[in-house]
């Protein structure tokens, strides 16, 4: 097999997104370990004595050197055992199964409206550079952008929950069943997260519009006879996304790993809010759970992107 | 560069904004009336009195919290973002750079960090780097961090296509200096448009560590903290968030506004709406231009491209449309397809295609008549055809174009495929752009602008890029595919002797007028027009036949000193393709050696792997005796002085960024550090006029140049260091033939008079023809025949050398020319 | 059960994020007033006759890490209200005395060493079994051994030598005498059967069976009509359903869009933005379950070894600034001791009255002039952060150079060590009985003691506290006690703050009983 066939790459990416995958549980077990205090002291501080406190840390086994306690956790978590919940010993895995699925679905869904929005307005507003309509929409998202998300987030609760009652102001699926039995309680998290990330992606999707219009290919198109409309499609649009392609994949990972703001505003029970409940009481095996998720979402989402950019731009895949 | 009102006042505007929301942020704490931290009223107060905005959750005025709460934000975002750009601008650069293990070191870095939470590496961060401001400025700078390198290493990889970067490492610079010097002004403008969002997402994980603890401590304030922690009472008292959320919101937008406007997009071509109507259609001539006057808006006033340009094209006539660089001959062709480029006004006079007045009609029914009446082959192949349209998808949107039912579509692409003498198989209709040669690209771009048998075919210069053979292959199945009742045709070219041989007729254009129409034997024989006698002497020179005759400017037979560049059993790969095998041949001090042959053959790599580019090879090269390493590490300063690389495409060999001056004076003060600025400026003024350049080009950047003025402020920089070799690389194919010609000239007059070596790789082969010396035949990797230029061209012993001088195209010269004995198989 | 470490276990409110958005009707109605004086819990309610059925939605604070284990029901909000449904304890508070459900009576003996335990009869769980003394026994041995917060007040209980007389009376031995124990005793300590291991799916005597649970969403309770108690009481609803919202403004906002009919542990901005708003309505837990907010200073560390500091001190805060500001108007003063309107505290203690040149006077008399003090604080819990800041300012009109170090909310409680030896920080301490209350922070076996090691007067007069028996004694021993911490004690309490939560003017019935955060709804029903 040669060293450069497609196979040969394949494999080499593979191992390259275990390698990070394993940096990143090192560099998060690191920091769990670096900062103050421990399980033991979270759980009890305050309300019961040191010493107990103390006979929790050693039942925890929290008192062994820290690259004994990481090397444990990765031999259980090689074979798929994650380990069990400082807090209250549950296993990992079933705190944050569902919460996992309820950020993926809420990502996807997010995503399904993000990347649509992000392409049909940049390249609205691509096709239509300097003028008017270009301003509105590179102001607006630039508008929605520099709004935090909270605040954002507030006034949509306000407006059509509190105020005009359209929509559940908490997004909590009722006991037993998942969020997508009730989908309306999604459109408002939906919102929020859209319009935060939306202004970053329509900027770069114009840009590459603009200068995939003005292109001789494009112009020569046109000269030749070709409709507008496919001259949009098939010479404009696919050049145009091409540089926005690897930030859509950034955004995807950081909606499907969980955003805090929207669970919390929200009350939606997502990966985020588990993430900051467990880093706060020290809950290591929860915080490595939730941070392989996220990291394994990251480094998948940049392999396709790359894989992506590769179908987008042919010449470029022998470039690379 | 025509100046855009709007756009330099929505400059102003933003960069006002902004320049007051940071005024307010330094300045306002020592206008605060309260201090921050004072609590002066029941928290969640309404504005009244003493607190024009109101309290916030502490009871605090909310204008003194506003006043105070500015400065750490900005600076502390704007220090973040600073050390964020710096470090990230650096390691995505040195990545893109120097590829290999550097690269996917920096890769894998930053794909760890960015599957880290985000939320979390800022809470470690901050606890290494301390609580505090600083803490949290170096938490914010790394969170940024791995985005940063990821945009600027694909940046970076797109500016090192360009040839400058390659030649300032040919020329030993370090590559720190290629990054700050080369590379990083050329960043600028995708850095802007970056560095707008991230400022957005500075200011708020600022806000987010100052709300979790880790920021300055209370009751310090500031404007993230704020709409944070009073977030509470956003229906009791709502100032307290509007407030600092408007201030963030006026710094963020006018900071995004100025960066756009600064580098403003390019505008596209607008079509300025013009009246209705046109004249009654003329029945016998497919395409008639009358009286076109057009004008160009430039900065000092309007300058007419065309004026009053009457021309006809009866069907199954082609008439070639020739004249000096900026003569109007595009401007001229594209009119007749009712396209003007922006900046263009239309003043008078019109444009018939086969009977409609293109230049009124609007898009919907110029669209139509195009379709349905008009063909066209854009002049570039690299960038003619979209990047991810397949040949079969190409044809195919044309001929939907003009309606073609989907059933219908697959055997008339094929037949349209074989009409342009390309292989009609599967296989060779799936390829993508780039799986395709120059010569087929055009022949795919001819292949779909005759799909439909159009009226009138406009070409605009389709052979400039391509090598003699292919060239003259492509035009001689043009001029065939006119014959049997074919459309008219316009072809725009600058290259007479290729027109000789396919041209019905030749009109040549002199700024903006047509000095000279007739026959094409005619005017090549006889020209009129003072425009006309000059192109046809220029092609005249080229002409091999008489050079070969001619007297070759013959050097006094110098003793056999030793070769300056000696070549044995050289060879190179491309991952597990063989690009050259037993290469060798010697460069005598001052001589000349021209490597010819087919594209594809080897040539370019060859050069390369001289100038210490491809390292991927083996056997030795030696310069003075020396043997030189692959790689340009190896190489001492001396050795990469002394050999120097000229590249080939103009556009891309000149940093856009840098005035001409600068460009030749850097290679000059390394090579002679001993001048002061005034005796480097007289320097680079004598070299200028060496290359036959005056000093007032000095000040210009390389937009405002011609491709030839381009090539020699290229030659002026590889001979300010004083070099022994020049290799040049197909310095004259981007060029037309009268610029190419002075250039040739230009560089036998150099090695004259400097007695520098010079390494010529070309498929043109006039120059050979014009610079004497030696030529070796490249092709297919291997060194087919080397010898005196004069003895390969008159008695090649070699088959290759035989096709190359049969693509050479003969013109009709003045008196009868003695029987050239030429057969061919 | 101490409620001081239960409202922390909110993780969000340990980052501040959720400090508790209180959203109004209109954005821009901002209602300046004070309006009317919300109304305290449980009073108002009993004018209204109590109607069977219905469904009552209750949204409380949650956590990723909810679980349903008996042993970690006090672990987050809304696992503590679902254990007070599943599972009965052994005694309740209202006001300051104890009402026995599981137990009939708890007698001590002479010396307060031993305690008699008489169960009651005729209850049974819900799988049909009938409760007796062994299970009650079982129980106080799985708590007092189990890492859970029941355990730091049975330390005291010596669980070997504890035995079960006969089927319904239960003799508990302590390690040392402890006259307070019946206190103890009803600090949620619930009861399940005897030889329960699943402790997830343990078996209540409660008035509500938990019929579904998703972790970290919501939880469906079936009242059960054999309860024993329903006779005297509830249950009157069919069903409850409780939702785990972890943010206090995602709460409030659920109960204004008519998601939710209870919204526990709403913010006091909320409470003052919802005051006019005619479709809700506000209430503040009786007064003797306010908390406390305080200045600590630890004895032990300079400056504050000097008494003349710690009085100075007490005289620089300005009381009534710290209610309007901090408390934004709900609040009242406090007198430098805990547990006011509990019939434990001592009414004659005197008020200290803001008075900043007499602590200027004290510092220069002691040489303590411009002293420099770092207030340790976090935005742990609502009104600590909030009252450190307004001390700054507070400070220098007594000559007092005061700085705020912020700790991060995660690693305020985590750090133990600093937490003990910390010269002044700030606290909030939640509603307890005073008695278990002063020996959890003060003198020598004290779990935390805040204020730094007891002196000798101190330990004597609370080991002579525990030593006390009958109801005339035991309150006389708390108000020595009292009376010696506000001479000279290190804790400057300065303010009371109440718990607020809101409900639709259906909601009837909700009990605090101990604890207002997370009330007891045995009783709660929906009026027409």
């Amino acid at each position: 097999m040669s060293r450069t066939g497609p196979l040969a790459r394949a494999l080499r990416s593979l191992a390259g997104a275990v390698g990070t995958l394993l940096a990143a549980s090192l560099l998060v077990f690191g920091a769990t370990a670096l900062v103050p205090g421990d399980a033991a002291a979270a759980r009890l501080a305050g309300r019961a004595g040191p010493e107990r406190i103390a006979e929790l840390r050693h039942g925890l086994g929290l008192d062994q050197p820290w690259w004994q306690r990481y090397g444990h956790w990765l031999w259980h978590a090689v074979q798929g055992d994650l380990g069990t919940s400082y807090a209250n010993g549950t296993p990992v895995a079933d705190l944050i199964a569902a919460r996992a699925g309820n950020s993926l679905l809420l990502g996807a869904v997010a995503a399904a409206l993000l990347l649509p929005l992000s392409v049909g307005l940049g390249l609205w507003a691509g096709l239509r550079a300097g003028r008017a309509a270009d301003r509105l929409v590179s102001g607006a998202t630039l508008a929605l952008v520099s709004l935090p998300e909270f605040v954002t987030g507030t006034l949509l609760v306000l407006l059509l929950a509190v105020g005009l009652g359209w929509l559940p102001a908490v997004s909590l699926p009722s006991a037993g069943n998942s969020p997508l039995s009730q989908p309306e309680l999604l459109v408002l998290p939906v919102l929020t997260l859209v319009s935060v990330c939306l202004a970053q992606n329509v900027r770069l999707v114009r840009a590459g519009v603009i200068v995939a219009s003005a292109s001789d290919a494009a112009q020569a198109a046109r000269l030749g006879g070709v409709p507008e409309g496919r001259v949009v499609l098939r010479w404009v649009l696919p050049a145009g996304i091409v540089p926005a392609v690897p930030v859509m994949a950034r955004y995807l990972a950081h909606l499907l790993g969980g955003t805090l703001v929207a669970e919390t505003l929200f009350g939606y029970p997502g990966l985020a809010a588990a993430l900051v409940n467990a880093t706060a009481t020290r809950d290591t095996p929860v915080v490595l759970g939730i941070a392989l998720i996220v990291a394994t979402l990251t480094v998948m989402l940049n392999l396709l992107a790359d894989a992506l950019a590769g179908v987008l731009n042919p010449a470029a895949k022998n470039l690379s | 560069m025509v100046r855009n009102r709007p756009v330099e006042r929505r400059a102003i505007v933003a960069g006002s904004v902004l320049a007051a929301v940071i005024g307010l942020a330094l300045l306002g704490p020592l206008l605060a009336p309260h201090p921050p931290g004072e609590v002066v009223d029941m928290p969640y107060g309404p504005a009244r009195g003493a607190t024009p905005l109101g309290t916030d959750h502490l009871g605090a005025d909310v204008l003194s919290r506003l006043l105070a709460g500015g400065r750490t934000l900005v600076l502390l975002s704007l220090a973040a973002l600073g050390v964020a750009y710096l470090a990230g601008a650096t390691a995505g650069m040195l990545a893109a750079l120097r590829g290999g293990r550097t690269d996917t070191a920096v890769l894998r870095v930053t794909d760890v960090l960015l599957s880290m939470p985000g939320f979390l590496l800022l809470s470690v961060l901050v606890v290494a780097a301390g609580r505090g401001p600083a803490g949290v400025g170096v938490a914010t700078a790394v969170v940024l961090l791995p985005d940063i390198v990821r945009v600027v290493r694909a940046a970076t990889l797109q500016v090192l296509q360009h040839d400058y970067v390659e030649a300032a490492l040919a020329r030993g610079e370090s590559q720190r200096h290629v990054l700050v010097r080369e590379v990083l002004p050329n960043l600028a403008s995708v850095l802007a448009a970056d560095a707008g969002v991230r400022f957005v997402g500075a200011v708020f994980v600022i806000a987010t560590a100052g709300f979790l603890g880790y920021g300055a401590q209370p009751p310090a304030a500031d404007w993230g903290l704020m709409i944070l922690e009073n977030r509470d009472g956003l229906s009791l008292q709502p100032l307290a968030v509007a407030v600092p959320a408007a201030a963030v919101l006026l710094l963020l937008l006018s900071a995004n506004l100025l960066l756009d406007s600064a580098f403003p997009a390019r505008q596209p071509a607008r079509r300025g709406s013009r009246p209705a109507g046109g004249s009654a259609a003329d029945p016998d001539a497919v395409l008639r231009l009358r009286g076109l006057t057009v004008d160009a808006d430039t900065p000092d006033g309007p300058r007419t491209v065309l004026d009053g340009l009457d021309l006809e094209l009866r069907r199954g006539r082609l008439l070639a449309l020739v004249g000096p660089s900026g003569s109007g001959k595009t401007t001229a062709a594209l009119a007749a397809l009712g396209e003007l480029r922006p900046g263009l006004t239309h003043r008078a006079g019109e444009a018939v295609l086969a009977g409609h007045a293109v230049l009124h009609l609007q898009d919907r029914a110029l669209r139509r008549v195009r379709s349905r009446h008009a063909g066209y082959v854009p002049q570039d192949p690299r960038t003619s055809l979209a990047p991810m349209l397949r040949v079969a998808g190409h044809l195919g949107e044309y001929l939907r174009a003009r309606g073609v039912p989907r059933a219908a579509r697959p055997e008339l692409i094929r037949s349209a495929v074989r009409r342009v003498r390309l292989p009609d198989d599967d296989e060779f209709l799936r390829r993508h752009p780039h799986q395709l040669s120059g010569g087929q690209r055009q022949r795919v771009a001819l292949a779909a602008a005759l799909a439909h048998r159009p009226d009138v075919l406009v070409l605009d210069e389709p052979t400039s890029a391509l090598d003699q053979a292919t060239a003259s292959a492509l035009l001689a199945d043009l001029r065939q595919l006119c014959q049997d009742d074919g459309p008219a045709v316009l072809l725009v070219a600058h290259d007479l002797a290729q027109m000789a041989s396919i041209a019905d007729e030749v009109a040549v254009l002199d700024g903006g007028r047509l000095v000279e129409r007739g026959p094409a034997a005619q005017v090549l024989a006889h020209p009129q027009s003072a425009a006309g006698r000059r192109l046809v002497e220029a092609a005249r020179g080229a002409l091999v036949q008489d050079r070969a005759a001619a007297e070759l400017p013959q050097h006094a037979p110098e003793p056999p000193a030793r070769p300056v560049l000696a070549v044995r059993g050289l060879s190179a790969r491309r991952g597990d393709r063989t690009l050259l095998d037993g290469i060798a041949f010697d460069v005598e001090p001052g001589g000349c050696l021209s490597v010819v042959g087919p594209s594809g053959g080897g040539k370019t790599t060859l050069l390369r792997c001289l100038a210490g580019l491809h390292d991927d090879r083996a056997g030795d090269i030696e310069l003075d005796g020396v043997p030189l390493a692959r790689g340009l590490r190896g190489r001492s300063p001396e050795q990469l002085r002394r050999l120097q690389l000229v590249p080939q495409d103009p556009h891309s060999s000149l940093n856009p960024r840098h005035t001409v001056e600068r460009i030749i004076a850097r290679p000059l003060g390394r090579h002679r550090p001993e001048l002061d600025p005034a005796g480097l400026r007289a320097a680079v003024r004598e070299l200028l006029e060496r290359v036959g350049l005056d000093e007032e080009f000095a000040t210009r950047r390389s937009a405002q140049l011609s491709g030839g003025q381009r090539q020699r402020v290229a030659l002026a920089r590889a001979l300010a260091s004083g070099p022994a070799v020049l290799l040049c690389d197909e310095v004259t194919s981007a060029l037309d033939p009268p610029t190419a010609a002075t250039v040739v000239a230009l560089l036998a007059r150099l090695r004259d008079e400097l007695g520098v070596a010079l390494v010529v790789v070309t498929h043109d082969l006039t120059v050979p023809a014009r610079l004497g010396g030696r030529m070796a035949v490249l092709a297919d990797g291997r060194i087919k025949e080397a010898g005196p230029v004069g003895q390969l061209l008159t008695a090649s012993a070699d088959p290759t050398t035989e096709d190359l001088l049969l693509g050479v195209p003969g013109l009709p010269s003045p008196e009868p020319r003695r029987a050239a004995t030429r057969t061919r198989p | 059960m101490t409620v001081h470490q239960i409202s922390r276990r909110s993780a969000l409110r340990t980052f501040g994020v959720g400090v508790g958005a209180a959203l109004g009707s209109g954005l821009l109605a901002a209602c300046g007033s004070n309006g009317k004086d919300p109304a305290a819990l449980g009073t108002a309610a009993a004018s209204v006759a109590p109607r069977r059925g219905g469904k009552l939605r209750a949204a409380f604070a949650g956590s990723s890490a909810e679980s349903t284990s008996v042993l970690q029901a006090t672990g987050s909000a809304i696992d503590y209200v679902r254990a007070r449904l599943v599972w009965d304890t052994l005694g309740e508070l209202e006001g300051s005395s104890v009402v026995w459900r599981l137990a009939e009576s708890v007698e001590p003996n002479a010396d307060a060493t031993r305690w008699t335990v008489r169960v009651r009869d005729g209850v049974t769980f819900s799988d049909g079994r009938r409760l007796t003394a062994q299970d009650v026994l079982f129980s106080l041995r799985t708590l007092a051994g189990n890492p859970t917060t029941q355990s730091a007040l049975l330390g005291g209980l010596d669980p070997v030598a504890s035995t079960v007389r006969d089927p319904r009376t239960l003799d508990l031995v302590l390690k040392s005498p402890d006259g307070f124990f019946d206190l103890a005793l009803a600090q949620s300590i619930f009861v399940i059967p005897d030889g329960t291991t699943d402790f997830e799916h343990a078996v209540g005597s409660g008035p509500f069976v938990l019929k579904s649970w998703t972790r970290g969403s919501s939880s469906l309770l079936a009242a059960r009509r054999d309860y024993w108690d329903s006779s005297r009481g509830g249950p009157y609803l069919d069903e409850i359903e409780l939702a785990s919202v972890v943010d206090a403004g995602a709460r409030v906002n659920g109960l204004k869009a008519g998601q939710f009919d209870y919204a526990g542990g709403i913010t006091l901005t909320a409470a003052r933005a919802e005051a006019n708003n005619r479709d809700l309505r506000i209430v503040t837990a009786p007064k003797e379950l306010w908390s406390d907010l305080a200045l600590t200073m630890n004895l032990g560390q300079a400056p504050f070894t000097r008494p003349e500091a710690v009085e100075a001190l007490k005289y620089a805060i300005d009381r009534e600034a710290m209610v309007r500001t901090v408390t934004l108007g709900f609040g009242e003063p406090a007198d430098d001791a805990l547990g006011k309107y509990q019939s434990w505290y001592d009414t004659s203690l005197p008020r200290r009255a803001h008075d900043p040149e007499r602590a200027k006077q004290l510092l220069a008399a002691a040489g303590l002039g411009g002293l420099k003090l770092s207030v340790r604080t976090s935005d742990y819990e609502y009104g600590t952060l909030e009252s450190a800041t307004a001390f700054v300012q507070q400070g220098q009109a007594a000559g007092l150079a005061v700085a705020v170090d912020r700790i991060p909310a995660a690693d305020y409680y985590t750090d133990i060590k600093a937490l003990l030896s910390a010269p002044l920080q700030t606290n909030r301490y939640n509603a307890m009985p005073l008695p278990l209350q002063l020996s959890f922070f003060y003198g020598a076996k004290a779990a935390y003691p805040f204020t730094g090691p007891a002196d000798d007067t101190l330990d004597g007069l609370m080991t002579a506290m525990h030593a006390a028996v009958g109801d005339a004694r035991r309150a006389h021993a708390v108000n020595d006690v009292q009376h010696y911490l506000h001479e000279r004690g290190g804790d400057a309490v300065f303010a009371r703050i109440p718990p607020a939560a809101a409900m639709r003017p259906s909601v009837r019935g909700v009990q605090a009983r101990g604890f207002f955060d997370y009330p007891c709804l045995r009783d709660a029903f929906l009026s027409a």
